[in-house]
């Protein structure tokens, strides 16, 4: 596989102040407003918020495949030094071989009318020039390796005549045929039952020792996070508000919307302690408020955080959050925690 | 206690797509749910929760068995409309109850005229209070379902079904579409209206979680049947199913801690296509040969009375010593520890 040459400590993927607007025209604020992450080569970041946080189309911007009606109006996204916002061409050129997408539909990423098995290598086909019969080995080595069982029977079929277990390792196959340096993952787990993405999980964890990937994960499930990434970045209205190594978020958040979720995810070891609901509802792009955007449901708000901006600080140990005033929620994690 | 519902031998079937052949979705499912009680029904898609659901709802018949409602044998096709009055629906999607035309006062004043019967100039104050009973702001019965966030939809839907004053709610997957810091109200919002109306709640549910830590008992199904039933509590500290500690063990966490058991592998198998003896058993880490001759039936598992599991190696109670620690039996947690 051709990589671009590249200093060691430049990061594999740069996403720098990025911006996207839906439907623009309107005084509408921007549903991303100014995301910068970095995916460094072999590490895996999850990108976890709620419907409306803007992390779907965070993924689908780096990959150039927003819906219609969206487009990025600020920001560059870097991958090896490559700005792919402001060339098109060399997205293209990396699509499927350097960087490769899953998503939460296998449907809308395979194609109903053709074989499993040509879907699953066309990409890789198409880039080592491969023989037919080559092609049919590396798919039927593929699908082994993706815990497809009878692999070659499989490869036969249509999608259709798959379950949605199934289905989705084709994807991952496909996804990963052209042996991609960055894999992009939009919620691949989530519409499966609990077995079979903890199956899906571990093939993932597996793979990406395997073949040295990085992943960039978006998902709403914190849990999923905590199984599979090494850093997170927490979004909320279009912007991250939390960032940093898993565990240490996870167990000591400096933001109050990240304890807040934390909180209210039901643990199934344990039922000390009430079900915290976060109060109010997540604001639509729309009705963003002023100041700090999650002010209107933070148990630790003053009136400072009404207005004003509130930009992601780093707080040490390659930590960073946009909360103002973290000592408050760690104030908080005691008091509850000692009463 | 009486049970408020209580089905006996309870089978649903269906037809192939091209007729060939039928299915038992239910298959002779046995379950009683006293007044006032939370019952959890779990299991992957397929598993027959939903089908089951739907057939005390009455939109799905029963092929064969019977089923008791407060006293009263539900019939087998229509049902009188003082029945279907006290077993209410909700459903995953908020949408399948709530009629996008029309605001939510507007559809709760109709039910509240109609179906419930309630004078003329008491609706609005009626269905005032209904919006106060599922946490909602009175200036909501004004809003058209489009104008409300996902969890608020949710209520609404929740409160037509109290308008009616019915006695039992059949929740399908009520929480499982819904943001995680919103669906802890849902959840909450559950609980409450058991303390508050004596409300009877059959809760259908794949996140194992969130059933933790709302009902107080759960039943456990896998291709139409139950395969283990008990006390919450002692179901998640006993799971004596093979499956049911394959589910617990698949549920991904947010601390790394060490799981018992080893997760479900496979896919749920083909309906129409039934194992030999126990359905479980090409999925199932320790089946024997006597797992493929007979069909386990529910017996007496766990530490407690009430406690049943189908599985020919369950983890059993030791006779003549209930109450005291179990050893040497399986019994023994550790002795399962897998990290």
């Amino acid at each position: 596989m051709m990589q671009d040459p590249g200093p060691d400590d430049q990061p594999l993927l740069q996403v720098e102040d990025l911006h996207v607007t839906v439907n623009a025209g309107g005084a509408r604020p921007d549903a991303v407003d100014g995301i910068s992450l970095t995916v460094a080569s072999g590490e895996a970041v999850g990108l976890v918020g709620e419907s409306g946080s803007g992390k779907s189309l965070t993924l689908r911007a780096i990959l150039g495949l927003l819906p219609p009606g969206a487009s990025v109006t600020g920001g560059r996204v870097l991958y090896r030094g490559t700005d792919l916002i402001a060339d098109p061409r060399s997205l293209r050129r990396l699509r499927g071989t350097g960087i490769s997408m899953i998503f939460q539909e296998p449907m809308t990423a395979l194609s109903p009318v053709a074989r499993v098995g040509a879907q699953m290598i066309d990409a890789a086909r198409r880039h080592h020039g491969w023989s037919p019969h080559d092609a049919r080995r590396q798919a039927i080595r593929l699908a082994r390796q993706m815990g497809i069982p009878d692999a070659e029977a499989t490869l036969s079929l249509y999608p259709h005549e798959l379950s949605g277990g199934l289905r989705q390792r084709v994807m991952i196959a496909a996804a990963l045929a052209g042996e991609p340096a960055l894999l992009l993952c939009d919620e691949p787990t989530t519409a499966l039952d609990v077995t079979i993405q903890d199956q899906i999980i571990k093939l993932l964890t597996r793979l990406r020792d395997e073949l040295s990937m990085s992943m960039l994960y978006v998902t709403h499930d914190l849990a999923v996070v905590a199984q599979l990434c090494d850093r997170v970045e927490v979004m909320y209205a279009g912007r991250i508000i939390e960032s940093g190594p898993v565990t240490a978020t996870f167990s000591r958040p400096v933001h109050p919307y990240t304890m807040g979720l934390l909180r209210a995810t039901p643990d199934v070891d344990d039922v000390q302690g009430d079900l915290y609901a976060i109060p109010g509802y997540a604001p639509g792009v729309a009705d963003r408020p002023t100041g700090c955007p999650f002010h209107p449901r933070c148990p630790v708000a003053s009136p400072e955080c009404q207005s004003g901006s509130f930009p992601l600080l780093e707080v040490g140990d390659g930590r960073a959050t946009a909360c103002a005033f973290p000592e408050r929620v760690a104030r908080l994690a005691e008091t509850e925690v000692s009463s | 206690m009486a049970a408020l519902l209580e089905l006996n031998d309870v089978s649903v079937t269906f037809r192939s797509r091209r007729g060939s052949h039928e299915f038992r979705a239910v298959d002779r499912v046995s379950l009683a749910v006293s007044a006032g009680e939370i019952v959890g029904l779990v299991g992957e898609s397929g598993s027959g929760k939903s089908s089951l659901a739907r057939f005390i709802v009455g939109l799905n018949q029963a092929s064969a068995g019977t089923a008791v409602f407060d006293g009263v044998e539900l019939p087998g096709r229509t049902r009188p409309p003082e029945l279907r009055r006290r077993i209410q629906m909700v459903f995953q999607d908020p949408y399948s109850s709530l009629d996008p035309r029309m605001t939510i006062g507007q559809q709760l004043s109709e039910l509240l005229r109609v179906r419930a019967g309630v004078p003329r100039a008491q609706v609005s104050a009626r269905a005032r209070e209904l919006l106060e009973q599922v946490h909602l702001p009175a200036d909501l019965l004004r809003a058209r379902p489009r104008r409300m966030s996902g969890g608020q939809r949710q209520r609404a839907a929740i409160a037509k079904a109290l308008s009616v004053g019915p006695d039992l709610l059949v929740a399908d997957e009520p929480v499982s579409a819904l943001d995680v810091s919103v669906q802890a109200g849902i959840i909450k919002l559950f609980a409450e209206l058991r303390r508050s109306l004596g409300l009877t709640v059959l809760f259908i549910a794949h996140d194992l979680a969130v059933v933790r830590h709302l009902c107080d008992r759960v039943a456990v199904m896998y291709m139409g049947q139950i395969v283990e039933q008990a006390d919450t509590a002692e179901l998640f500290r006993n799971p004596s199913h093979p499956y049911t500690q394959g589910l617990l063990a698949a549920v991904p966490r947010l601390a790394s801690r060490p799981v018992r058991g080893t997760a479900v592998a496979g896919e749920p198998p083909d309906l129409s296509r039934l194992p030999s003896g126990c359905r479980f058993r090409p999925r199932c880490p320790i089946a024997r040969s006597l797992c493929e001759q007979e069909e386990p039936r529910l017996e007496a598992a766990g530490d407690d009375a009430g406690h049943t599991a189908a599985c020919h190696f369950k983890r059993v109670p030791v006779a003549g010593e209930a109450g005291t620690p179990a050893t040497g039996n399986g019994n023994d947690p550790s002795s399962r520890e897998v990290t």
